[in-house]
C-alpha cells in the first residue's frame, strides 16, 4: 500500500498567492487523483483534516483495495452455515403468524380471538389496535373504531403465537373479525374518477398548506389525488416555443413486487433488560431506532442483530409491523417470538415499485440543445405515497426550462416502499425513448445526441466507450431494417443516481498483539458484500490477506452503521473504516516502537512490514512487530466525516446497450445481451460491483418483460400474490450480460468510493429494451411489462413502415 | 440534483413519528435529515401505526405531517 501522502505543490507552485489557501488549523492541502483514468485523470487539490490518512493513488497501484478477492462470506453462503432471521433457534422460542384482512377496504367492527386462544400451544393474541392518543379522526362522520381501517386486502390485523408453525397458522384461522365493508377500488383510471371510492377520508380538495416542513407546500390532496407536486425550472411555455421539434408521447409503467429471496421477518426476544431482535433488514439502526420510539425504551437496551440478510430492494427499513407485532407478543409471553412473512404476506402487505402513466414532452433546437422538457405523471403506491417518477427528467439532462407534476393516486391496495432507484426505472422508460425519439427527428444518432445534451463528464467517456464497441458498431441505425419476422435490434439508455452519504457511519478497528486484525460496524450486508470490502480495507492497512481479516457487522453492539439504501453504504462507511485502520496502526506502532528502539516517527507500516525510516532496523513482519506491543490489543474508533468538498454534489450512472430480437408474429421480445458500462466513484471491488450491475440488469429486464402485480377489481384481491403466477425473469430469460466499469474518481473521502445499487441497470434495463425494439420494428412500445399480448397490439396499431 | 429543487419550502419540521427511507439519509449538501426533491417518490410511514395511515386516518407525507394535525408531535416533546 502507498502509504507516503502525496505532497502538496500549491506553496511551490503558487508562492504568495498561496497563502491565501493556506487552509485553517487542524487542515492540510493533499493532491488526489480526479477523473476518468485513461481519458481524463488529472490532480485536484483538497483541505482535509491532518487527521486523515494518506490519499489513496489509483487502484492500479493498490495491492488489495480496487481487486475482487473471494467474498469474505462466500463459504458461510454456500455452505448454509451463515444463519439467517430464519435460522435464528432460541429456547422456548414462539413462532407467529398474522390474522390478515380478505377485504380490500373495510372498518373492522369486532375481532373475536377466543377460539384461537384454546387452541392447544397457542401462547399469545396481538390484535392491532388504533393508537388514536390525542389525535382526532381528519373525517370527524366517521365513528372512532378501535381497530384502524382496513384499506387493502392482506393488511395485518392481528397475530397469534404458538409453540409450533402450523398451530400458529391453525390458529390463525379461528380468529373471526367482523368487517364493516365499505366500497373500494383498485384500479388507478378508476380512482382518479371525482366518483371514486375514497381510500382516505380526508376531505376533497384538501390544500397542502398544512403540511409539515421539509418538503414542497402547496401539494393539493384531490379525492383519491396527493398531488400535484409541482417542479419549475425556467419558462417551459416559452420553451416550447423556442423549439424546432417536439415530441410529445404517453407512457405506462405496471407495479412491481420487491420479491427478495428471504422475506420480511424478524426474531424478538424481549427481557427485562434488553430487548433483542434478530432483523431481515437493512438498517439495523432504524430498527433499533423505531422499537426504541414505539416502544419508549432507551436505544441501549434495545439489541439488532442481521448476521446474513436476503435482499430487502429498499422495502426493509425501520421494524414494519412483522418487527413490533414481534417484539409486543414477546413480552405479553415471555418468551422469544419469530415472526416471517410467507411469500403471500410479502407481495401483499410490505411494499411494491408504484406504477406509472406519464406524459412526457420534450422541445429541442435544430442543433440538439433541449429548451423545454415537461412532464406530468399519474401513479399509484396502493394507499401509501411515493409514486413520482420525474428524477430522470429533472437530472439526465441539461435543458432550458423544465415542469414536472407528479400525482399520487390511492387505490385499495397494499402501499408501496422504496424499490431501488424509486421513481428511475419508470422515469428512464419514458424520457430515454423520448430522446431517443427526438435523436430521429433532428436526424441526429442517440450517442451524439446525449453528447450534445448531457454535461456529465464520466457519461461522455462511458458514451465513448459504448461508441467503440462491438455491439453498438454492430447495429443497424436503420429503424426495422430485418425483413421477417424475427427481427434484432439494438438500443441504448443512459441513468443517473446521487451520491448520498450516511454520517451515522462509523467503525472501530483493534490490533491484537497475536497479529489478528478486526473490524466492528453495526453496519448490515444485504448481500451486496460491504463485509469483503472491509476486509479489504483493513489488508490494505496492515498487509493481511482479506480473508484473514476478522469482520463483525450486523450487531448493534458495534459502532452504529449506515442502513443501505440509496446506494449510501460504500460511500458511507468505507472512509469511516479506513480511518479506523489508519489510525489504528498510528496507535500500533507507537506500542511496538520502543520494544524496537526506536521512537514511532520513525516507523511506516506498509505492504505488511514495519519500516525504519532512518535505517534504525531491517524491515519486519507486521506480525512479528505485533508480537512486541506493549499492550494485547489496540483500537481505534472512527465516524465519517464529512465529504472532502461538500459543495460539489457528483451524480453517477451509466450507458447500458441492449441488443433484443423480436419474434413479431408471437410477440415475444428475447433480450440476447446487455452491454452495460458503469461509474461509481472507486470501484473497490470490481468483481462485486458487477454482480451488482448483473443484478439490476436482471431485475430490469424483469420489470421490462414479466413482472406486474395483477388485482381482481371485483373482489380487490391479488391474484398471483405468489411467483408461481407473479412471473420473475428465470435463468432462461436471462441475457448474457457484459458489463465494463469506467473508474472514476472524485476526491471526496479517504476511499473515494460511491454507491452502485441503484444505478445499477435496473433504472435503464427497460428503456434500453424499449429502444431496441424501436429499431428492430420502427414501431415505439410504450407500456412495461412488453408481453406478447402488449407486444402485437403495438405492432398492430403502427403504421405499416415502408422497409418492412 | 439541481439547485432549484431545494428550493422547496422549509416551514417547520415534521412529525417526530413520520418516517420514511430518506431520513436515514443525508445528502452531502445540506446536513438535514430530509432529502429535498426526492419526497414525490418517496414511501412514508407513521410509527405508530407502521402504515401509510396516521393514528387519525389519514395518510402521512412530509406535506401533510405538520403541526396543526391533531397527532402532531414536534420534534422537541
Amino acid at each position: 500500500m502507498a502509504t507516503t501522502k502525496l505532497p502538496s505543490s500549491a506553496d511551490a507552485l503558487l508562492g504568495a498567492a498561496a497563502d491565501a489557501a493556506k487552509p485553517p488549523a487542524g487542515m492540510e492541502t493533499v493532491t488526489m487523483p480526479y477523473g476518468v483514468p485513461g481519458y481524463t485523470l488529472h490532480d485536484v487539490q483538497r483541505q482535509v483534516p491532518t487527521t486523515e490518512p494518506p490519499v489513496l493513488p489509483v487502484n492500479a497501484d493498490l495491492e488489495y483495495i480496487g481487486k475482487s478477492p473471494k467474498r469474505w462470506d462466500a463459504h458461510a453462503k454456500v455452505s448454509g452455515s451463515g444463519r439467517y432471521t430464519a435460522d435464528i433457534q432460541l429456547p422456548g422460542m414462539l413462532y407467529a403468524k398474522f390474522v390478515s384482512s380478505n377485504v380490500p377496504h373495510a372498518k373492522v367492527v369486532s375481532i373475536d380471538t377466543s377460539a384461537a386462544e384454546k387452541v392447544p400451544g397457542v401462547k399469545g393474541v396481538f390484535v392491532i389496535e388504533n393508537l388514536l392518543g390525542g389525535a382526532r379522526l381528519l373525517n370527524p362522520s366517521l365513528e372512532v373504531s378501535k381497530y384502524p381501517i382496513v384499506r387493502y386486502a392482506g393488511q395485518p390485523i392481528a397475530a397469534v403465537a404458538a409453540t409450533q408453525p402450523h398451530i400458529a397458522e391453525e390458529a390463525a384461522l379461528l380468529v373471526k373479525v367482523q368487517y364493516d365493508a365499505k366500497p373500494f377500488v383498485v384500479d388507478m383510471e378508476m380512482a382518479r374518477q371525482s366518483d371514486a371510492p375514497p381510500v382516505f377520508p380526508g376531505p376533497a380538495n384538501q390544500g397542502g398548506s398544512a403540511g409539515g416542513g421539509g418538503g414542497a407546500r402547496n401539494v393539493p390532496q384531490t379525492g383519491n389525488i396527493h398531488g400535484p407536486a409541482v417542479h419549475k425550472r425556467g419558462d417551459v411555455e416559452q420553451g416550447f416555443k423556442d423549439a424546432d421539434f417536439i415530441v410529445e408521447s404517453k407512457y405506462t409503467t405496471q407495479v412491481q413486487v420487491h420479491n427478495a429471496l428471504e422475506t420480511h421477518g424478524v426474531v424478538a426476544d424481549w427481557k427485562p433488560d434488553l430487548l433483542t431482535v434478530w432483523a431481515s433488514t437493512q438498517g439495523t439502526a432504524s430498527v433499533r431506532e423505531e422499537l426504541a420510539s414505539f416502544f419508549k425504551l432507551p436505544k441501549s437496551q434495545v439489541r439488532v442483530i442481521t448476521e446474513f440478510m436476503g435482499g430487502g430492494f429498499g422495502a426493509k427499513f425501520g421494524p414494519g409491523n412483522p418487527g413490533v407485532v414481534a417484539a409486543a407478543l414477546s413480552k405479553q409471553t415471555g418468551a422469544p417470538v419469530r415472526l416471517m412473512l410467507d411469500r403471500k404476506e410479502e407481495q401483499l402487505s410490505v411494499g411494491n415499485r408504484p406504477s406509472s402513466d406519464q406524459t412526457l414532452k420534450i422541445g429541442a433546437k435544430k442543433d440538439g440543445t433541449l429548451t423545454a422538457i415537461q412532464l406530468i405523471s399519474f401513479g399509484t403506491a396502493g394507499c401509501g405515497t411515493g409514486a413520482g417518477c420525474a428524477g430522470p427528467a429533472t437530472n439526465l439532462y441539461q435543458s432550458a426550462s423544465l415542469h414536472t407534476e407528479e400525482n399520487d393516486v390511492f387505490i385499495n391496495a397494499g402501499p408501496a416502499a422504496a424499490f431501488r432507484a424509486p421513481g428511475h426505472p419508470q422515469g428512464a422508460f419514458a424520457l430515454e425513448q423520448t430522446i431517443d425519439e427526438l435523436a430521429e427527428k433532428l436526424n441526429m444518432q442517440p450517442l451524439e445526441f446525449r453528447d450534445k445534451i448531457d454535461t456529465n463528464p464520466v457519461r461522455r467517456v462511458e458514451r465513448q466507450i459504448v461508441r467503440e464497441s462491438a455491439l453498438w458498431k454492430s447495429r443497424n441505425p436503420v429503424p426495422n431494417a430485418d425483413r421477417g419476422p424475427i427481427k434484432r435490434g439494438v438500443g441504448l439508455s443512459q441513468s443517473v443516481w446521487y451520491r448520498h452519504i450516511v454520517m451515522d457511519s462509523a467503525a472501530e478497528v483493534r490490533v491484537h498483539r497475536d497479529g489478528s486484525v478486526e473490524v466492528l460496524s453495526a453496519v448490515q450486508d444485504i448481500g451486496t458484500g460491504i463485509k469483503t470490502v472491509m476486509a479489504q480495507i483493513l489488508a490494505e492497512q496492515f498487509g493481511v490477506p482479506p480473508q484473514q481479516v476478522s469482520v463483525k457487522i450486523g450487531d448493534t453492539n458495534y459502532p452504529v452503521g449506515p442502513n443501505s439504501g440509496g446506494s449510501v453504504t460504500t460511500a458511507s462507511l468505507t472512509p469511516a473504516v479506513r480511518d479506523a485502520a489508519w489510525q489504528a496502526a498510528q496507535k500500533f506502532l507507537v506500542s511496538v516502537a520502543p520494544a524496537l528502539g526506536t521512537t514511532p516517527d520513525d516507523l511506516v507500516l506498509t505492504k505488511g512490514e514495519v519500516h525504519s525510516k532512518s535505517g534504525h532496523m531491517q524491515p519486519i513482519s507486521f506480525r512479528r512487530a505485533a508480537a512486541k506491543m506493549d499492550t494485547s490489543e489496540v483500537s481505534a474508533q472512527a465516524r465519517r466525516i464529512p465529504d472532502y468538498d461538500p459543495k460539489h454534489y457528483d451524480t453517477y450512472g451509466g450507458v447500458d446497450v441492449a441488443e433484443i430480437e423480436v419474434d413479431t408474429e408471437m410477440g415475444i421480445i428475447h433480450v440476447k445481451q446487455f452491454f452495460a458500462v458503469h461509474d461509481c466513484g472507486r470501484p473497490m471491488n470490481p468483481s462485486q460491483v458487477i454482480n451488482q450491475i448483473n443484478g439490476g440488469l436482471i431485475q430490469g429486464t424483469s420489470f421490462a418483460l414479466y413482472e406486474n402485480r395483477l388485482i381482481d377489481p371485483t373482489y380487490g384481491l391479488m391474484v398471483n400474490a405468489n411467483l408461481d403466477l407473479y412471473k420473475i425473469a428465470g435463468a432462461r430469460d436471462i441475457p448474457k450480460l457484459h458489463v465494463q466499469l469506467v473508474e472514476s474518481y472524485i476526491a471526496q473521502s479517504s476511499t473515494d468510493a460511491s454507491g452502485i445499487g441503484e444505478a445499477a441497470g435496473i433504472i435503464s434495463a427497460a428503456a434500453a429494451i424499449g429502444n431496441a425494439f424501436y429499431n428492430a420494428t420502427g414501431v415505439r412500445i410504450r407500456s412495461t411489462p412488453m408481453t406478447p399480448s402488449v407486444v402485437l397490439e403495438t405492432l398492430s396499431k403502427a403504421p405499416q413502415r415502408s422497409n418492412a | 440534483m439541481s439547485a432549484t429543487e431545494t428550493a422547496a419550502g422549509v416551514k417547520s419540521p415534521p412529525c417526530r413519528c413520520l418516517r420514511t427511507k430518506n431520513a436515514y439519509g443525508t445528502s452531502p449538501q445540506s446536513a438535514e435529515n430530509w432529502l429535498p426533491g426526492m419526497h414525490a417518490s418517496s414511501s412514508y410511514w407513521c410509527l405508530l401505526t407502521q402504515g401509510p395511515a396516521g393514528p387519525d386516518e389519514h395518510y402521512v407525507h412530509l406535506t401533510r405531517c405538520g403541526p396543526g394535525r391533531s397527532c402532531y408531535a414536534a420534534p422537541e416533546d
